[in-house]
Parts: structure tokens; sequence; C-alpha cells
């Protein structure tokens, strides 16, 4: 644990850039998980005597049509969309490692017909796909975190078969084998976690996208629904007071969302570096 | 000076790592004469590739040249401008790499690869490049050359590619060849051809050699100077008759003390006392053979690669299985293994036979710690993410289910001892162990679980030849206090010799001739047999380029 932690230290110091995501990131989720104790005000009471105030003192991002402190929205908000994008990605992560794993361990008819459903799930237009999916299984939180896994298991499935498929042949899997190891228990204990660092990059990569992803369905209506603080839909209200001059209310939210998927997308070397022993010495 | 192809004075080049600086090479100097050769010799480490690299310019980023000079030709290159290095590689100064797979463009066919290699300093029309590419391909043997020249890469053998190689490298008549462990990888017929035809074309050509090989053999044989480097220091130079016969410094004498040869021992190899002769468990009439491989087959997609093979071992017996790459000896030994189902003929261990239970199920079978495999790559058969000892506990964990505790850790420390391996290691990753201690853990693991029969899949064929010596040291321990009955895989005929009594001889699949190891040396039956014994590169002949 100290190893992993010094090396860590030391991946960080060599990519700054890594080191201020990280940092960025740690903030974000701190601030997230912090929030319903730190917020200044009410996320959703309305004080109609107090709308459309643009950033000052007492609120430091504004407020909206509402008179909502937006910086309370803000905070509230990261919670949910994290909440969401950690679940979803965790979801299509952990059945995605397993199945492509196990796909490219056995290979024969059982990889075959996986390979060709996630054709099929990849010929949609993904966010069209997410959008019926959400429309079907009702608006609710639960269900764009479905949606959102459902889109992205294609991808954690095939990167998760192709890094298994060129190590099944390995010296130490067969050893492994030599040494009384089952087929599963090869697949669970011995190769995901050899392909992990590979796919922790795509995992800090899909982090972002879901975000994106559960911002766009509530922008669009879908999922999540006022007066619930979420940034897609803070967006989508704010967008009405642009030609009015109330940039606050866009601009906020929008710059959330931004950070936050610049973060993860920069995250993603760093944290290869980080996972792969190898790169300890 | 005005006389020397290649002078290299007082060379330095550091690597800057993550861990400080590191020296690779340390002071070298050599001078090489137009047609002349010289072996640089010395083992992973030593520096003598990343000497060789410097006069091509190709050494990696982080390395920097810290002083001395390369003059090449009367010419200090040793800072050479890219446009220059480009105008002499290729023409002047060419180099032979390792792995000839992995050097040729797989995507393109290799008559082209020819042309292009001509045509990076030749100015020819396309018919002259295609007629002097094919010009080439026969001089480096290629039989049928018109046809192969639209052959890729894949298509050809190993030894094939690494002709291609050598075509491309000699394309433009340069005057100086690097070859870097040129035959590394080859069989051992393979090898001899390969390396004939470079000491021809080399002679014809009256160009200039360096020969960096780990191989005392293919040294003393194609090269008339060698040079010994040890962790980046040049430590001894001499005619490779003199050298091999009379090495003076200490270094040069453990390696050429380590190098096995038609009469050495392993005790021969590390300097220890004789050994006593093996003790072979006591057997009782009517006791079955411990291994009865009868009649084996199986077949990739329709061809036979074990075709009808039958093997015998008795307990406490050491057999050697020899063959070169694509005879059957690793597809054998891991039916026997039951890592892989056989398509025909049975597999009886002891009496039992386990064939019946599919290589897929066979880990959980009683008889799976009786037997136990140890790899030929100790760098790719130990999981990166397990230390060392997880890596040995495993089978300890799994077959002979002892759960995590004092128990489990006295007898992981105890068959680390055994195995010489230091216990202050075994907390360690595989990538920050060495060769040799990677091969330790991988015999560790083998014998953890107390099989009654091993198998050795070429188990030192990717170490130093210094701790190949140590290995098989330990290894006969093993057979001879332990009685561990050992089916020792390999292409190194002298290394099987020493470590075995009985030889089978494989090719393409069956059984060419079987014999006591003894005998089979001294009084080859089959043809076949003659020529991997003749193929054998050794120092005490004269080299056949010395004089």
């Amino acid at each position: 644990m100290n190893a992993t932690l010094r090396h860590a230290g030391w991946v960080l110091r060599g990519n700054p850039v890594t080191a201020i995501a990280a940092t960025a990131m740690l903030v974000l989720v701190g601030l997230a998980v912090a929030a319903p104790w730190i917020v200044p005000y009410d996320p959703v009471v309305s004080d109609v005597s107090n709308a459309l105030k643009p950033p000052s003192a007492a609120h430091w991002a504004g407020t909206d049509q509402l008179g909502r402190d937006i910086l309370s929205r803000l905070l509230s908000a990261a919670r949910l969309d994290l909440a969401i994008a950690f679940s979803a990605v965790g979801i299509s992560f952990v059945a995605g490692a397993v199945i492509g794993a196990l796909c490219g361990y056995a290979g024969g008819a059982l990889d075959r017909w996986t390979g060709r459903l996630v054709d099929v799930l990849m010929a949609f237009p993904l966010f069209v796909l997410a959008m019926a999916l959400v429309a079907a299984l009702g608006n609710r939180v639960e269900n764009i975190v479905i949606a959102t896994a459902v889109i992205n298991l294609p991808f954690y499935i095939r990167f998760a078969r192709a890094e298994v498929s060129v190590r099944r042949n390995a010296g130490w899997v067969e050893a492994a084998r030599a040494g009384g190891e089952g087929r599963f228990s090869i697949v669970l204990r011995f190769l995901i976690p050899n392909i992990l660092p590979a796919m922790a990059v795509q995992i800090s990569l899909n982090l972002g996208w879901a975000i994106l992803n559960a911002a766009g369905l509530s922008f669009l209506g879908l999922g999540v629904q006022a007066p619930t603080p979420e940034w897609g839909i803070m967006v989508a209200e704010g967008a009405r007071f642009i030609g009015t001059g109330q940039w606050w209310l866009v601009a906020f939210p929008g710059l959330a969302l931004m950070l936050a998927v610049l973060c993860f997308n920069l995250l993603g070397d760093g944290l290869r570096d980080i996972l792969d022993p190898r790169m300890r010495t | 000076m005005s006389g020397s192809l290649l002078a290299v004075r007082d060379l330095h080049v550091a690597f800057h790592t993550r861990g400080g600086v590191v020296d690779a090479v340390r002071g070298v100097d050599f001078e090489l004469a137009p047609g002349d050769t010289l072996a640089i010799v010395g083992e992973s480490g030593s520096g003598k590739s990343v000497t060789a690299y410097s006069v091509m310019q190709l050494l990696d980023r982080s390395a920097r040249i810290k002083q001395g000079q390369i003059v090449f030709r009367g010419e200090d290159i040793t800072r050479a401008a890219p446009s220059r290095m480009k105008a002499l590689r290729g023409a002047a100064i060419s180099i032979v790499f390792q792995s000839p797979r992995t050097a040729l463009n797989p995507i393109r066919p290799i008559g082209r690869q020819v042309m292009d290699a001509l045509s990076a300093h030749e100015d020819l029309s396309a018919t002259e490049l295609r007629a002097r590419a094919l010009e080439l391909l026969e001089a480096v043997r290629i039989r049928d050359a018109e046809q192969r020249f639209d052959a890729y890469p894949e298509q050809l053998s190993g030894g094939m590619c690494q002709r291609v190689m050598i075509a491309m490298a000699i394309a433009c008549n340069p005057a100086l060849l690097i070859a870097d462990e040129p035959t590394t990888g080859l069989d051992v017929t393979t090898q001899k051809t390969v390396m004939d035809l470079l000491a021809r074309l080399i002679a014809e050509r009256n160009m200039g050699l360096v020969l960096i090989t780990h191989d005392l053999g293919l040294a003393a044989r194609y090269c008339r100077n060698v040079m010994v480097m040890e962790k980046g220091l040049v430590v001894e130079r001499a005619p490779a008759v003199e050298l091999f016969s009379n090495p003076v410094h200490p270094y040069t004498r453990k390696l050429v003390a380590a190098s096995p040869t038609f009469e050495s021992t392993v005790q021969d190899l590390v300097g220890a006392p004789p050994a006593a002769p093996v003790v072979r468990p006591h057997e009782e009439r009517g006791t079955p053979l411990l291994l009865d491989v009868q009649a084996v087959t199986k077949r990739y997609s329709g061809s036979p690669v074990v075709d009808q093979v039958s093997l015998t071992m008795r307990r406490g017996e050491s057999v050697g299985l020899v063959g070169e790459s694509g005879s059957g000896k690793s597809t054998l030994s891991r039916m026997i293994c039951r890592l892989i189902d056989h398509d025909g003929g049975s597999v009886i261990f002891d009496g039992q036979d386990i064939g019946d239970v599919p290589a897929r199920d066979f880990h959980a079978s009683p008889l799976r710690r009786d037997i136990q495999i140890v790899f030929q790559d100790p760098h790719e058969s130990l999981n990166p993410r397990f230390s060392a000892f997880d890596c040995i506990a495993h089978p300890v964990r799994r077959l002979l289910k002892l759960k995590d505790g004092a128990e489990l850790r006295q007898r992981v420390e105890a068959v680390a001892d055994r195995c010489g391996l230091p216990r202050r290691l075994l907390p360690r990753f595989p990538h920050q162990l060495s060769g040799g201690e990677k091969a330790r853990v991988g015999i560790a693991r083998a014998i953890a679980v107390e099989p009654r029969l091993l198998v050795l899949d070429e188990p030192t064929a990717a170490l130093d030849v210094s701790v190949q010596a140590v290995v098989l040291k330990l290894l006969d321990d093993l057979r001879r206090d332990d009685g561990l009955a050992f089916l020792f895989v390999s292409h190194d005929l002298n290394v099987v010799r020493m470590m075995c009594e009985r030889i089978v001889v494989m090719r393409r699949g069956t059984v060419v001739e079987e014999g006591a190891s003894r005998e089979l040396f001294c009084a080859p039956r089959a043809e076949y047999t003659r020529d991997l014994l003749a193929s054998i590169p050794h120092f005490e002949r004269r080299p056949s380029l010395a004089g």
C-alpha cells in the first residue's frame, strides 16, 4: 500500500497535468460529497424577490429565475451527476470486464455470439439508444444510470476481450492452470487484475462521457426533472435567459460540466501509470 | 590509423533513467580493419549492444554518449548529423537485428523490402531494382527466389527471414556489418546455415564484421578476434583461438567454464566437485511405470503436430526431449502435463489413464500436484501482479489447500531456500527480479507441491550462460537429492546430455531416435541426430574464419 502511494506520488510529480487533474478531481468529489452541509442556501427553495441577480458577495454565482442560489444548486448537482456517472461506469465496467474477459478466454461460440450482439448494440446511435431506454423505462435517476451503463457496455466488452485474448496463452496463465486454478478463477483472479491498468484509461474517459450523457438526457427533459438541481437542467433552463443578458445562469453550470469532463479525460493516462505494477521500480 | 575501418576510442555511454544516471558503457576501445571480424561477447547488461548501437547512432532517446570518439574510415561520426548518418546507414554501415520476424515489415513482400533497401541509396530503375533484389535473394540462398519475391514475412521460416534481413543489410555493399545476436531464437541447424552464409558473404565482399553475441561457441567459430565485456567494461580481448584455450580474466574464465561442451558435467559449469551417481528410488517388481505415453497424436487444423508418439519414464528417471522448433516437443510436453487434450492415444501416469479427464478440468484432479511444469521464459511465466511469495504460494494454496498462515509461509520459505532464492526477495514483484531469480521462482513454484514428475520446457533458453549454469546445477541437485523424475525439453543437446540419462529426439512430430545419452552422443544412429550434433557451435575447434 505504501509502495503504491509512493509510486502514485512519483507519477504525479512527473506529470504535472495529471497532478492538476487529480487535485481538481479530489476537490470536486470532496465538494460534491460535502454539498448538503456546505451549501450556503437551500438549492430548491425559491425566493422570487431575489430572482436573476448577477454574481455578488451574497450569491457568488448569482441567482436564477426563481431566486435560487446558483452556487448551491451547482454543488448539489455535482453530487447527483457524479453519482450517476460513477454508478453507470461502475456497472458497465464490472459487467463488461467479466463478459469480455470470459469471451476472450473461452473463445468459440460464446465469443462469436457475444461479438455479434455487441455489434448490434453499437450499430445504434448511442445517445438515441439511451434516450429510447429512458423514455421506455421511465424518467427516473436509476434509469439514466441503466441507460448510460448499457451504451458504455460494448466498449468494455470489446476492450476486455481484446486485452484478455492476447494474454490467454501467456506462460503465467498456463502456470496458474498447472497450479490447480480453474477456468473461471483464472479469468477473475488472474486475467482481469492484469488488464486493469489498461482499462483505467477507458474508465476515466468514460466517466467524463457519462457525465455529459446524463446532463444531455436531462437537458432534453429526459431523466432528472426540475426542480432537482442537475447541470443539464440548469443549462436548459438558463438558456432562455442568454438573450436577455443573464449569462450566469448557463455559464456556471456549463463551466462546471466542462471542468469535470476535462479532469476525467486528463486523469486517464496518469491513472494507468499508477495502477501498473511494472511501471514501479 | 588510416588503415582502420572503424575505431572506437574511450567510449562512454550513459542512460538517464528514473533511478538516476546509469553508465552502460564505461570506456570501450577497439579497432577493426577492413575485412576483419570481431566478436563482442558478454551477458545481458554488459553493454555490448549499446556499444554497437552507438556506432549506428541507434541509441534510445534516454542514452547519451558522454565521451569518446567513433571514427569510421577516418571520419568522426560520434555526433554526425542525422543527414550524414542516413547516408552512411545501409550504404556503408549495416546492421542485422535480433529476431528477424519483428525487424521485417509484416505487410510488405520480402522482395519489395530488399528493393526498398537498395533504392534508399542507389538510383536505379524499377526493373534494375527488381533484378538486383532477386540477385541478392539468391545470394542469401533463398530457393525459388522468383516465387518467394512476393511472399510476406509470416509465410517464411525464421531462418529464411533472417536471410532476407542479411540480403537487405548487404544490398548496398557496406564496408561494415554489425550483427546483433543474428541467430538468437533460431534452431541450431538453422543457426549454422545462417552463420555459414554470413561468414561466406563477408569473406567474398571483404566486409568488416562486428558480431554481438552471448554465445562463446559462435564467437569462436566465426570471428578472428574476441572482446569480452562485463558491466560496460572490456575485460579481455584476444584472438579467438587464444582466448578460449587460455582465458586470462576471471570473468572470461567463468564464462568459458559455464558454457556446456561435449564433455562437461553440470558440476564443471559452476566449478563444483563431481557429484555422486544418481540413486534411483527402490522399485518393487510390478510397480507401474511412472509415465507411459502410448501413441499420442495431436492435430492442429487437420495436420498432426505430434504423430503417434510413445514414451515411457520410470520413477526418478530423467529423460531429455530434443528437437527443433516445430518438432512437437512442446506440444507433447503440454499433453503430458494435461494442459492440452490429445486427439488419440493415451497418457498413463502411475497406472492411471489421465487422458479420461479433459485438460480443462484436470486442475481439480488429485494427480494435478504430481505433474508440474517449469516454463520456458521465466519473464513471461510469472503473473506480473503477484509477488514472488504469491507465485510460489499459489499452487500450495490451491493444490494442498493450505490456508494463509505460518505453515504456508514456512513451506514457501523452505522451497525458496531449496532453490537458492534469498528470502528477502520474496515480497518483490517479477519485474523487480533478475532473469536468474525469476527462473528460481518458476522452479520453486513447480516443486512446492512436491510433484513426482517435473516437466521442464526449455527452462534455461532465455537465460545468460552463467545463470544457466547455476540453474542447471540447482536442477541437477533436485534430481539427485530429491529423486524427482524430469522430462527435460530442450533444443540444446549439450544441456540435455548433462541433465538426462536417456534422450528422445523428435522431428516433425515423430520420434527419430531414442537412447541412453552417452550412446546417442557417441554413436548417433539417425542422420538428423548427427546433423544436430554437428551444428552445435564449439570453441574447441579452430574458428573457420581465423587465419
